[in-house]
C-alpha cells in the first residue's frame, strides 16, 4: 500500500514537472473576453463596424440569423478561419454569438480567434441570439 | 494468470495507453483550445483552468507511459480511474446544468450539440476497463503471494 502511495506521488510529480515545462515551451496567450450588448451591436452594424460570426449549429443558422452573420463551419476550423479572414477588414470588430447566455461556444471561438489571428477587437454578444431577438422585436 | 486473462489485460492496458497518449497529443497541439474547453464547463476559476490546460495532458502522457512500467502500472491505473471519474462527473454536472460544452477530450474545440450520453458512456467504459485492470492486478498479486 505504502509503495503505491509513493509511486502515485512520483507519477503526479513527474506530470507536474512536465506541465511546467510545457507551459514554458508553449504558453497560452491570455485573452480579454470582451462582451457587448445587443444594443451596441445594432449601432456597430449601422456603422458597418462589425463582422458578425454565428457560432450556432448550421440548422439554427439556416432558420434565422443576424443579418450578414457568417456561420462557423462545424468541424472545419481551418475553412472557417479562412472565411473569416476573407470577410474581415482592419477597421471592423469581430462579434461572435451563440444561442443564449447558457452557451459558451462564442467564448471558446473568441479565445481561439484571438490565439490564431491576433486580432484585438473580438467580442461576444451578451445573451447571444436570444438577447438579439428580444432587442429587435 | 491464465494466458487468456494475460492477453486480455495486456490488450486492454495497451488500448488505454494508446487512447491516453492520443488524447494528450491532441491536447498539447492546441493548449489554448483546451483552456477554452475547460472554461466551457464553468466549474473552475480561471486561476485553476489555465494550469489544468497543461497538467491534464501532461498527466495523460505520464499515465500512458507508466502503464507499461511494472513498478508504476498499478498507480497509473489508479490515477487513470480517478481521472475518468472526475471527467465523467464534470460532464454529468454540465449536462444537469444545461450547458453547451466542448468536452476537450481529444482536442476538438467545437461541438455545437454536446452528445452527453455518448461522452458519459465512453468515459464510463474507460472507467470500467481501468477498474477491471486494477482488480485483475490485485487478483494476480494475491495469487502470486498465495
Amino acid at each position: 500500500m505504502k509503495r503505491h502511495i509513493v509511486t502515485t506521488i512520483q507519477l503526479l510529480c513527474i506530470a507536474l514537472l512536465l506541465a511546467t515545462a510545457l507551459a514554458f515551451i508553449n504558453p497560452i496567450q491570455q485573452t480579454n473576453e470582451d462582451v457587448i450588448t445587443a444594443k451596441a451591436l445594432v449601432q456597430m452594424i449601422a456603422e458597418d463596424k462589425a463582422l458578425i460570426i454565428d457560432a450556432r449549429p448550421a440548422s439554427a443558422y439556416e432558420r434565422a440569423h443576424i443579418p450578414n452573420a457568417l456561420n462557423i463551419i462545424e468541424g472545419d476550423w481551418e475553412q472557417s478561419l479562412s472565411n473569416i479572414l476573407d470577410m474581415w477588414q482592419s477597421d471592423r470588430s469581430i462579434v461572435i454569438y451563440c444561442d443564449s447566455a447558457q452557451c459558451s461556444t462564442s467564448e471558446q471561438i473568441a479565445i481561439r480567434l484571438k490565439s490564431d489571428l491576433a486580432i484585438e477587437r473580438i467580442y461576444t454578444l451578451q445573451g447571444g441570439w436570444e438577447a438579439w431577438q428580444k432587442a429587435n422585436q | 494468470m491464465t494466458p487468456l486473462r494475460c492477453i486480455a489485460t495486456t490488450g486492454l492496458r495497451g488500448g488505454l495507453s494508446l487512447i491516453f497518449a492520443y488524447a494528450a497529443i491532441t491536447k498539447l497541439a492546441d493548449p489554448a483550445s483546451l483552456h477554452a474547453d475547460i472554461q466551457s464547463y464553468r466549474l473552475l476559476p480561471e486561476v485553476v483552468a489555465l494550469p489544468l490546460a497543461y497538467f491534464i495532458p501532461a498527466l495523460e502522457i505520464v499515465i500512458a507511459l507508466a502503464l507499461w512500467v511494472s513498478r508504476y502500472r498499478q498507480s497509473a491505473t489508479g490515477i487513470l480511474a480517478v481521472l475518468m471519474a472526475i471527467f465523467t462527473a464534470a460532464i454529468a454536472i454540465s449536462w444537469l446544468r444545461g450547458l453547451d460544452i466542448s468536452c476537450g477530450c481529444f482536442g476538438e474545440s467545437r461541438s455545437p450539440q454536446t452528445n452527453y450520453p455518448y461522452l458519459i458512456g465512453r468515459d464510463l467504459l474507460l472507467l470500467a476497463i481501468a477498474g477491471f485492470l486494477i482488480y485483475s492486478e490485485r487478483w494476480h498479486t494475491a495469487q502470486t503471494a498465495g
